[in-house]
């Protein structure tokens, strides 16, 4: 029975391996969209007129407050599923995959909005390091989003967590439920711990030598 | 004392939130609402040459996906019929009771054949081909413990479950009284009548018929006459009324029932003959003393009153505030059926105090799990703390709605067969939700702790330091009780009627898909914009501890 059930997982591997891919996509695309609008919206708030900076930092604060399951909702009903391009006779599909990743890039847009431009400022003042460490939070970010990726199974993406539904109704019988879910688990896990032990050297790596830059100086880190 | 810090200024909103929420509407209706010109669509077909055809894949054998992943089934036997009468490639979408109807209103399918019951509210929202197909009921499936059921008015109070979307589910439940509990597709719903969730599944009886036919589903009944019966209509788009699309679709129809299609294509799939094709089928087939059909489009193109759906299924009577809602309607084209529609509003107050109440003991249980849970990672024993730092790892890295999958259709099904207890979903969603989140909490303080060794030798969290701790780590924590309040939308995939859940009803039973969802987004960007506004209160209280240590 055991036996069985790990033949079964085994079998399936490179399938679910392929839904995870999905995972992936969905969470570097929703990652670089929060990278250009983030910009952008940081951009705008550094602006010395004052209704476009306090409209753009209240913008990116309305995104961030947004949830991202109800948002997934939300992208997959309301935009349509292809895009004329105007002037050209191109239609651009847009896949259900891209609007989850629209969605979740919510948090990554508030993410960069918030951080981009104390970045910013470290680097002008020469503080490169302090600067530099934006970026394992936007990799923290990622895998917030990665996880988060799941959710794109309930508007029929064809990712990990749906791939694992459809091996239970294809097998009819709902024994192999509980083994597939942990599964799943253990491949987000898989990938999620060695990045998460892997930043977190990259961290301390660029703090001790900020330690050694700057003196006396505390970091807001947690 | 050297204190790592890390302000959230996310909690400290310095401007008013006010005047973005007013702005709200302009930013979104403006989006494309990609409703096509009249009558467009048979066009765009022809110059395709592809027919985008909405099916079902989960109501076996009218729509379903066979081994190798292809759709087939009664009604893509029909649907692969029409395209080739109109001589262009089926390609076949998979939607479901939910979304079959906004597929059709966002271009996404031309055509809807998924066993959609012809009703007047749906024909506010979309095109319905006459004649009917097919015609279906609602009954009740219900366990090998509920056989003596005998009238739908013994059900009164129950908890039954039922699939999103469905025309019948609002009727019953006014009539009844049933206490309805609604899953996203069939497959969660049966799961939740095996697991004992309700007393039975509230559904069309030829998909019950079908359950009921498996070796899988052997003492299940369902024992109550039929209720609702409704002819089942091929669904166009709301803009396609009067066009040649909706005329030839129409004819086609009328041709299978004049031609003994449907009848022979029934029996192929082996399904209980329906006295509703007999009947129609005579109908259609019956000729004059001329040998003309009885049913023939008259001179405006509607087929003659006797061939046509007498009544039609209608749900609630319309009283002062809800007329005035439906000319509200008629005048903006703005549907707020959540205000002025008795039913809608009743439910969607429901789904803001269950979102409420669980925000609050997701917050509350996240805090109190999380302070225990540090207490043990940074315990004496030196395993013990590893056992909980590596469950916390699980904790975080596990997506929350996988967790909830695995204890509401896993476990939960595994205590239902062998002990006979089954689990609250609320309770649920409560504990995957705050366990996520206080795996978070835990190892910001478990972090705290270690920095705090750096400066302190020895330091360790005990009941003594753990206060100190949750100052040092406020940050981090306040945002991880934020993050548990957004979450709480999950809980919609395991069937409990939160915000998310009874917006998507009302959707589905109105189509005002745009005015919902925003509503939906606004609502949960007050709570939560209360939220922070609480919470940075808590912060600021904390800050002055921190300045006073």
């Amino acid at each position: 029975m055991v036996v069985e059930t790990l033949e079964t997982l085994l079998i399936w591997t490179p399938y679910l391996l392929g839904g995870f891919g999905w995972n992936l996509l969905i969470a570097l695309t929703a990652g670089l969209i929060g990278l250009i609008v983030g910009s952008l919206l940081a951009t705008l708030r550094q602006s010395g007129f004052k209704p476009v900076a306090t409209s753009s930092l209240g913008l990116s604060r309305v995104i961030h407050n947004l949830p991202t399951f109800a948002l997934i909702f939300y992208t997959a009903a309301m935009l349509p599923g292809e895009i004329a391009l105007p002037g050209t006779s191109l239609i651009l599909p847009v896949p259900p995959w891209f609007k989850a990743a629209l969605a979740l890039s919510a948090m990554q847009i508030g993410y960069t909005a918030e951080n981009l431009a104390i970045a910013l400022g470290a680097w002008r003042k020469g503080d490169q390091v302090r600067a530099l460490l934006f970026i394992p939070g936007w990799l923290n970010g990622f895998l917030i989003t990665l996880i988060a990726s799941s959710n794109a199974s309930v508007v029929g993406v064809d990712e990990l967590v749906s791939r694992c539904d459809t091996l239970i109704n294809a097998s009819g019988h709902t024994t192999l439920m509980i083994p597939l879910y942990l599964y799943a688990s253990v491949i987000f896990i898989a990938f999620c711990l060695p990045m998460t032990i892997a930043m977190r050297h990259l961290k301390k790596a660029m703090l001790h030598r900020h330690g050694q830059l700057s003196t006396g100086h505390t970091t807001a880190l947690s | 004392m050297p204190l790592i810090l890390r302000g959230l200024s996310c909690l400290t909103p310095r401007l008013p939130l006010l005047p973005f929420l007013l702005l709200w509407p302009l930013l979104f209706t403006a989006l494309p609402t990609p409703a096509a010109e009249t009558g467009s669509v048979l066009a765009a077909i022809r110059e395709t040459g592809i027919l985008r055809i909405g099916v079902k894949a989960d109501f076996p054998p009218f729509g379903m996906v066979n081994a190798l992943g292809e759709p087939e089934g009664f009604e893509i036997d029909l649907a692969r019929d029409v395209a080739r009468r109109l001589g262009v490639t089926p390609r076949f979408v998979k939607v479901s009771t939910e979304n079959r109807l906004h597929k059709l209103e966002q271009g996404a399918v031309d055509l809807v054949v998924a066993t959609t019951a012809d009703t007047a509210e749906r024909r506010k929202i979309a095109t319905a081909i006459e004649p009917a197909y097919y015609a279906g009921g609602v009954t009740l499936m219900v366990g090998p413990g509920q056989q003596r059921l005998t009238d739908w008015g013994a059900l009164r109070g129950k908890r039954v479950c039922a699939t999103q979307g469905a025309y019948f589910n609002r009727p019953m439940s006014e009539r009844y009284l049933l206490d309805l509990e609604v899953y996203r597709d069939t497959r969660d719903a049966l799961l939740g009548l095996r697991d004992g969730r309700c007393v039975g599944y509230l559904y069309t009886n030829s998909a019950i018929d079908g359950f009921l036919a498996k070796e899988e589903w052997a003492g299940y009944q369902a024992p109550l006459p039929l209720a609702l019966v409704a002819p089942w209509a091929m669904m166009i788009g709301r803009g396609e009324k009067g066009s040649e699309f909706e005329r030839l679709l129409g004819d086609i129809v009328a041709d299978w029932h004049r031609t003994g299609f449907l009848i022979e294509r029934e029996q192929a799939w082996g399904i209980r003959p329906a006295q509703y094709l007999r009947d129609t089928g005579a109908l259609w087939q019956a000729r004059d003393e001329q040998g003309d059909y009885l049913c023939q489009r008259g001179p405006d193109g509607n087929w003659p009153l006797g061939c046509r759906e007498a009544t039609l299924i209608t749900a609630g009577d319309v009283g002062g505030l809800h007329n005035l809602g439906l000319k509200f309607k008629e005048w903006t084209g703005v549907d707020l059926s959540f205000l002025y529609d008795p039913f809608d509003r009743a439910r969607f107050l429901r789904g803001l105090g269950v979102t409420i109440l669980m925000m609050l003991s997701c917050v509350l249980a996240s805090l109190l799990m999380g302070l225990l849970w540090a207490l043990v990672a940074d315990s004496r024993w030196r395993w013990l703390g590893m056992g909980a730092r590596a469950l916390g790892v699980h904790a975080r890295m596990t997506p929350p709605l996988l967790q909830m999958y695995l204890l509401f259709f896993g476990v939960g099904g595994l205590l239902f067969a062998r002990l006979g207890v089954s689990l609250y979903p609320m309770a649920i969603a409560v504990w995957c939700m705050s366990y996520y989140t206080a795996g978070s909490i835990m190892n910001s303080l478990y972090e705290v702790a270690n920095h705090q060794r750096q400066i302190q030798t020895g330091f360790r969290l005990t009941f003594h330091s753990l206060g100190m701790a949750v100052l040092l780590a406020r940050g981090p924590i306040l945002g991880s009780l934020i993050n548990v309040m957004k979450q709480t939308v999950m809980a919609s995939a395991i069937a409990v009627p939160e915000l998310l859940s009874v917006s998507l009803a009302i959707m589905a039973d109105k189509g005002n898909v745009t005015v919902m969802m925003n509503v939906l987004l606004l609502t949960y960007l007050l709570l939560i914009s209360l939220a922070i506004a609480g919470l940075s209160r808590v912060q600021a209280w904390l800050d002055r501890r921190v300045a006073n240590l």
